[in-house]
């Protein structure tokens, strides 16, 4: 599905990551961990084509990304930016209709056939209660949804979340870990960024440590996130517990 | 129909009755008042033979209808720019002023008169100088790539629009006080008293132009007011719609201050009334904020023209109207642009 080839990105002429080898299958969750300034996020950016590769290959199916259009990326990437409040009072089912954007001409407004899409999406995120309302003024887990909502209305083969549980309450931290797990189970491929190795073992297939823009370790998840790795990984020792099924990092 | 068909049709009917009202006021007031039984049987004489006194003929027909047809335009114009504006830029207190092309016009438009050049040229300079600076502003983000392209965007805009307001200060430091200086103030200000049938026709054109790509783009402005990368991530190529949009917006803002003057506050104030009446959508917004645009021009040149026994500048006026307007919609709905 996804494959990044010896890849380096960074800002203009500065290089914050390079070297970077990793491959994603189809409807596989990939997790990125990495302490803060590792480069998770420029990675992020550069892989969805909003800054060009500095060095090596973005492929998705085999086919090179580079000189795509944003139209083209967006027919294949769903991007969940971090949460935003957004600027002007849209309401949210029309933040959701944005999605369809990547699927309409350059001059075309959405049709009745993508309200039906974004209503869809919203429904299939048990938001469509929210639809009328003013997306600056709805929670912050609430604001994810949506922006969940949003990406899967572009129809994407990949869905790419920016640390989704960032800046969440608990019980919405649960509530986006579940719906993305659950989208994983419906067959989209997945990546996604977090500051919690807990999460990658909850949602994860795969997962890649990202330290000072090189790749730390990365695979499956069991053989990826040991101790010895996570300990390297953010320079303080880390132990793995086992606690009704589910891994917990100390 | 749904909530927001309804707003957005609630929105242009209350703009096309505001135009309405304000046209008919135009047409009667003034220094020969027209009244309205007079004007409804010319309306309804087509151009034809109305049987009324050909010097109110001639009121309405030379004197009163290019100027109220100008006054629509450029206050349809200005509106327009200015909610494409803020939608581009992010920013509230953003105007079609932003990237310099009221610095530029009046930059040209005051050389022209320091010249003594033929009004004609005067106003050809205050549209190739609107275009220009705008042109330069663009060409500077343009050279800076990599960086956020919307912040260097208004800085250079700033810097530019300083610029070329210095170089205002030096002409008028060096003009003629008593004949030409007067006329560069009048200039500075706005005004529509010199307007006539050839420059209507001229800006027409220009402005129908300028708004056809913002109306075919109005999906993706929408999209654009979630961020450079937001919208670039929802497969909106970012750069090719900021060009236009600007383009768009630069060519109607020169054109019709290229007749009238600097003019402002309503490119900054008539969308935010729009926006609070349609919400922010700018299919709903642009047709709304252009009603609304002309009607506010149209009864400010009325005003402009009638409150005193010699014309009051337009943009004295618009700022008296436009900023108690600003200041209450910045106390009653601030929390919509958090």
């Amino acid at each position: 599905m996804l494959r990044l080839d010896d890849l380096s990105f960074g800002y203009g002429r500065t290089i914050i990551g390079g070297g970077l080898t990793l491959d994603l299958a189809r409807g596989e969750t990939l997790a990125l961990l990495g302490p803060n300034g590792s480069g998770k996020t420029t990675l992020f950016k550069t892989v969805l084509g909003l800054l060009p590769a500095l060095a090596g290959r973005v492929l998705v199916e085999g086919a090179d990304s580079a000189g795509w259009s944003p139209g083209q990326r967006a027919r294949i990437f769903g991007y969940v930016p971090q949460s935003s409040p957004g600027f002007f009072p849209f309401s949210v089912a029309e933040v959701v209709l944005m999605g369809r954007t990547a699927r309409l001409g350059p001059f075309a407004a959405p049709a009745a056939q993508d309200r039906a899409v974004a209503a869809a999406m919203l429904e299939r995120l048990g938001i469509a209660h929210l639809a009328a309302r003013d997306f600056p003024r709805i929670s912050g887990g609430e604001r994810q949804l949506v922006l969940i909502a949003r990406a899967l209305a572009q129809e994407p083969a990949i869905l790419v979340l920016d640390e989704p549980t960032a800046s969440l309450d608990f019980g919405n931290q649960r509530l986006i870990l579940d719906t993305v797990r659950r989208l994983s189970g419906q067959g989209l491929s997945i990546v996604l960024s977090t500051h919690h190795p807990d999460e990658a073992f909850a949602v994860a297939d795969k997962a890649a440590l990202l330290r000072a823009g090189a790749l730390l370790a990365a695979g499956p998840v069991p053989a990826t996130l040991t101790e010895a790795n996570l300990s390297a990984l953010y320079g303080v020792p880390v132990a793995l517990h086992r606690v009704g099924g589910k891994v917990l990092c100390v | 129909m749904n909530r927001s068909q309804l707003r957005s049709g609630a929105g242009i009917c209350l703009g096309l009755g505001l135009l309405a009202a304000a046209a008919l006021a135009a047409f009667s007031v003034g220094a020969y008042p027209v009244s309205l039984g007079e004007l409804a049987r010319w309306a309804l004489a087509f151009g034809g033979e109305s049987g009324l006194p050909e010097a109110t003929e001639l009121v309405i027909e030379q004197i009163r209808g290019p100027r109220v047809l100008t006054a629509m335009l450029v206050g349809a114009s200005l509106a327009a720019a200015g909610a494409a504006y803020q939608g581009l830029f992010r920013n509230p207190l953003v105007s079609p002023d932003i990237l310099g092309v009221s610095s530029g016009a009046a930059l040209g438009a005051v050389l022209g008169i320091f010249l003594s050049l033929p009004f004609l040229a005067i106003q050809g300079l205050a549209f190739i100088g609107g275009l220009g600076a705008v042109g330069i502003v663009y060409g500077i983000a343009a050279a800076m790539r990599g960086r956020d392209p919307i912040l260097i965007l208004v800085l250079a805009g700033i810097v530019i629009g300083t610029l070329l307001g210095s170089g205002i200060s030096l002409i008028k430091v060096l003009a003629d006080p008593y004949n030409q200086l007067p006329a560069i103030t009048f200039w500075l200000l706005g005004s529509l008293s010199a307007v006539n049938r050839d420059d209507l026709l001229t800006v027409l054109p220009l402005t129908l132009i300028g708004l056809a790509p913002l109306a075919l783009l109005h999906w993706r402005l929408n999209v654009m007011s979630f961020g450079e990368e937001e919208a670039r991530a929802l497969g909106v190529d970012t750069t090719k719609v900021r060009l236009a949009v600007i383009a768009a917006a630069t060519l109607m803002t020169a054109a019709v201050v290229a007749i009238s003057g600097v003019v402002g506050w309503i490119g900054l104030v008539v969308p935010h009334l729009a926006r609070l009446l349609v919400g922010p959508s700018f299919g709903r917004l642009l047709p709304t904020a252009t009603l609304f645009g002309a009607a506010f021009l149209l009864l400010v040149d009325t005003l402009a023209r009638t409150l005193a026994p010699t014309e009051i500048p337009l943009g004295v006026l618009t700022a008296i109207v436009g900023a108690p307007i600003f200041i209450w919609l910045l106390a009653t709905s601030r929390r919509q642009w958090q």
